[in-house]
């Protein structure tokens, strides 16, 4: 690469300086994650181990906020990319005696392999829009029919049990995340270094360029951006968070089913995102963690309740605050702090 | 007069049964300014898609510096020096006029390049005092004819494409921009253009185009003189 080039590219990731509402921002979620990092002072074991799922599933829902939200790709069978994860995850660890880090490097790649392949042929043939949504709910589809085919490896329905926690070795020490305590951190620290990483890089000048892809592809490329190649970079990265988040939950839970890598997953943390807020990051943290807490608690009262309630908030939500609850947040105190622009149609 | 930077030879490009564009043979030197004018339907925007790789003709070849260009990648044209103002303004509305500006220049690989470069076109095209504040979607129609020709000069081209680049301006701004268009050194442009006035003052080699041919190709002021050109513009031809 010559020296241009590189500068070139180095210039993508270079930031702005900081504005009153990234100031604000850093404060809130720097409050945030401070309170989160307190919390087993007062949670108990049953809370500690509901959070450390929320946190995990925020980072799979901020994966999805970064295709849909930023680019305006909607991937229906998201689920795919988690489930890879989580079964490559599995079958390493288990099957294969791999190391944890190993593993999850390699869970990671797996999901990004898939991504790339399909991601190549439908985003290089121009597949935009709710084509591209339709075809990749085939992915899921595909996905769970591969899983229940290959019982002998994957456990069928039943999927595997007793995959082994996560096991880092530093400095020399051996390190299990087999508590609730250390399990609860590893979900916060992975959360919060996804959303940082996420918000410097959507905050520099590559943020600045999905922006425009999604605002006006046609312009973007008459101005030279190769934006084939910038989406189907964001559909890959998205897909190794999702990777990511599917291979922690499955170290943390000790199982895994089809039902990581199936429709109803990919329908929930599309929910997730769009009841928070898509394109705002924190938005669909919020909206994991309320939709989780609110399952939990309507599973509790009755088990076939969940889907109708579910359905009803959403179709309030969307009524209500089209653009989310970050919208509905901005709107009712005029701040900027959550602003996603136009896009905040959650279906355009 | 340099030497040709951009040629057509043997354009075709039908719509159904229409032929937007018939046997277009055009070349275009180095440093030079061209006018296109013509009636609505005359084939004066399918020829700009056509030479910003929009369109792949159905017949014929297009040479950007001797490099043949009709297959590659759209936005390999941009990168190699063919940047195009479109009819209706296209700019990135959902961001500030500063961001549009940073946009365009990272398209073309000069992500690098100094904030001055910014600064320098706000001045140009007077939005410097909103730069930062105001979206491209609260501009005025002409304000977003002169962002999107700041993005444009900003990539610093080596053709410049205008499609109806005056449409919406004042009659001040109309002037402006002829005499910009006028001062732009080692930049060839083309510009399509309805008001005759504008055309006028820039009074350069200007092409007629109807029915998807090219039926005259001469100085403005020997054109404006030319009796079909009267008649095609008041369609009795």
């Amino acid at each position: 690469m010559t020296g241009n080039k590189l500068r070139n590219l180095l210039a993508l990731f270079r930031q702005r300086p900081l504005q009153a509402r990234d100031k604000l921002f850093l404060v809130v979620i720097g409050g945030l994650f401070l309170l989160l990092a307190v919390y087993p002072l007062w949670g108990d074991s049953y809370s500690l181990s509901v959070m450390r799922d929320v946190l995990i599933m925020s980072i799979f829902a901020l994966s999805l906020d970064f295709l849909w939200g930023q680019t305006g790709l909607l991937s229906f069978g998201h689920s795919a990319f988690f489930g890879i994860g989580a079964y490559v995850m599995a079958l390493l660890t288990l099957k294969a005696g791999l190391g944890s880090l190993t593993a999850l490097v390699c869970a990671m790649a797996a999901s990004a392999s898939v991504a790339l392949l399909t991601g190549y042929f439908l985003i290089y043939a121009g597949v935009r829009r709710e084509y591209f949504a339709i075809v990749t709910l085939a992915l899921a589809l595909v996905g769970q029919q591969i899983l229940l085919s290959f019982a002998n490896v994957t456990g069928g329905d039943a999927g595997l049990i007793d995959i082994p926690f996560l096991k880092f070795g530093l400095f020399g020490a051996e390190y299990t995340f087999d508590d609730n305590l250390s399990l609860h951190f590893l979900a916060l620290v992975s959360a919060a270094v996804v959303l940082l990483t996420l918000w410097l890089v959507l905050r520099g000048y590559y943020g600045s360029i999905l922006k425009a892809i999604l605002n006006n592809e046609q312009r973007a490329l008459a101005l030279g951006h190769n934006t084939s190649a910038h989406l189907l970079i964001a559909f890959t990265v998205s897909a190794i968070l999702a990777g990511l988040a599917g291979a922690l939950f499955t170290s943390t839970q000790g199982i895994v089913t089809p039902e990581l890598i199936g429709p109803i997953l990919a329908t929930e943390v599309i929910v997730w995102v769009a009841v928070g807020g898509r394109g705002t990051l924190v938005g669909p943290m919020v909206g994991c963690f309320l939709v989780i807490r609110m399952r939990q608690e309507i599973s509790s009262i009755s088990t076939t309740l969940w889907p109708l309630v579910l359905g009803v908030f959403f179709v309030l939500v969307v009524f209500v605050a089209p653009g989310g609850l970050a919208t509905l947040v901005r709107s009712l105190t005029g701040s900027r702090f959550f602003s996603a622009g136009k896009k905040e149609r959650p279906w355009t | 007069m340099s030497q040709v930077l951009l040629s057509a030879k043997g354009l075709k490009m039908s719509f159904g049964g229409v032929k937007a564009v018939n046997h277009v043979d055009l070349d275009l030197a180095g440093d030079e300014l061209l006018c296109i004018i013509g009636p609505n339907g005359a084939g004066k925007t399918t020829l700009l898609n056509l030479f910003t790789g929009i369109l792949r003709p159905q017949a014929g070849a297009i040479s950007f510096a001797g490099r043949a260009m009709v297959g590659r990648p759209l936005y390999e044209y941009a990168r190699r020096g063919i940047i195009r103002k479109f009819q209706v303004p296209s700019v990135f509305s959902e961001m500030s006029i500063k961001q549009n500006l940073e946009v365009a220049l990272l398209g073309v690989g000069a992500g690098g390049a100094e904030a001055g470069a910014v600064d320098e076109i706000l001045e140009l095209i007077g939005l410097r005092s909103q730069a930062d504040q105001t979206m491209a979607d609260e501009l005025a129609h002409g304000q977003k004819q002169w962002l999107e020709i700041g993005m444009a000069l900003i990539c610093r081209p080596k053709v410049l494409l205008l499609d109806e680049p005056a449409s919406g301006m004042t009659k001040e701004e109309t002037r402006k921009l002829a005499e910009m268009l006028l001062d732009l050194d080692h930049l060839s442009t083309i510009v399509i253009e309805h008001d005759m006035a504008f055309v006028r003052t820039l009074n350069s080699r200007t092409v007629v185009m109807h029915n998807g041919e090219i039926i005259r190709d001469d100085q403005f002021s020997v054109i404006e003189q030319d009796p079909l050109v009267g008649d095609i513009y008041l369609g009795r031809q």
